[in-house]
């Protein structure tokens, strides 16, 4: 894989590793860095790259398992849980307040979750991940994670009918 | 309508695609099923992407792979310069003695004074060291 071929078909996963990444690091410029990180990893091994069956799904675990070192590294205050999400952002005014306590309530609920349906649902609906990429990640079949995610809405469905009705 | 039911249906049985999903949260076609935090969530939890994102982390590859690359080329520079003096100590080290011809044409020359002094040599005592060679023709000291 050249250059070109490494910028039209690499380089674009950027965009996509970015929520990941951002999501295990919080911070934009270190999120930035560690996708500079990653695409040299890749470059690396732009040459197995052309016969990936899943070259997204790869670069995405790559990108997960970086910023997993880079989390492990860090001052055990600072280490987040890897499924943790970034603080929800401070808002002002009274419907900004109403949707962050609808998401902080969604956040609850989600953290209630079994392991994988909580992995999985916030693979999909935080990063907007497909279900090859997801199935990369977790190592699991894409029909398993369609279940899963299928069960989790479900969950997340009825808790909050509970709540709100 | 009916369309959106079936998308609703979809979205419950985990075989909506992204740009679909991304539909009903925008239209908020999940109210009625209480799944109104569950779009805001997604659209708050949403990250807004630089749109210079590829260019920088492209400027940063680069710039990162240069700089390896020199650190890389100094890190060589430095090992051939030490494995060179370590050989040019060796070499020297091992050239530091006399070879074995000049040795022989010094044993030569030093045989060949003591035939000439052969007359008032009383009993040669000859010496060998591991550079020298001390021949000596009398045993007594004259001044």
């Amino acid at each position: 894989m050249d250059v070109k071929k490494f910028k039209e078909r690499i380089l674009p996963l950027s965009t996509k590793m970015y929520p990941l990444v951002m999501r295990y690091l919080g911070d934009t410029n270190e999120a930035e860095d560690a996708i500079q990180e990653i695409m040299i990893k890749l470059w690396r091994v732009r040459n197995q790259l052309n016969t990936h069956p899943n070259v997204n799904g790869f670069a995405l675990l790559t990108a997960k398992n970086y910023c997993l070192d880079l989390v492990k590294k860090k001052k055990p205050t600072m280490v987040r849980d890897s499924y943790e999400l970034s603080t929800l952002q401070s808002v002002s005014g009274h419907e900004q307040f109403l949707v962050e306590e609808l998401s902080n309530h969604v956040l609850t609920i989600i953290r209630t979750l079994p392991v994988q349906q909580r992995e999985v649902i916030i693979l999909r609906l935080v990063d907007e991940l497909d279900y090859d990429e997801i199935s990369e990640l977790t190592q699991l079949k894409v029909a398993h994670i369609r279940v899963l995610v299928s069960r989790a809405r479900q969950t997340i469905a009825l808790a909050l009918q509970k709540t709100y009705n | 309508m009916e369309q959106d039911e079936i998308l609703i249906k979809k979205y419950f049985a985990g075989t909506t695609s992204l740009e679909e999903e991304r539909y009903l949260y925008e239209q908020a076609l999940l109210q009625d099923n209480g799944l109104e935090a569950v779009a805001s969530f997604a659209k708050q939890q949403r990250v807004d992407i630089p749109s210079t994102l590829e260019e920088k982390v492209w400027e940063g590859v680069v710039q990162k792979k240069a700089v390896r690359s020199n650190v890389q080329w100094k890190k060589w520079g430095i090992a051939a310069s030490i494995l060179l003096m370590i050989t040019i100590g060796i070499g020297t080290q091992m050239n530091k003695g006399q070879s074995l011809a000049q040795k022989e044409a010094l044993w030569q020359e030093a045989l060949s004074l003591t035939r000439k002094n052969s007359a008032s040599i009383d009993k040669p005592k000859i010496l060998y060291e591991d550079e020298l060679i001390v021949i000596y023709l009398s045993e007594k000291i004259t001044d």
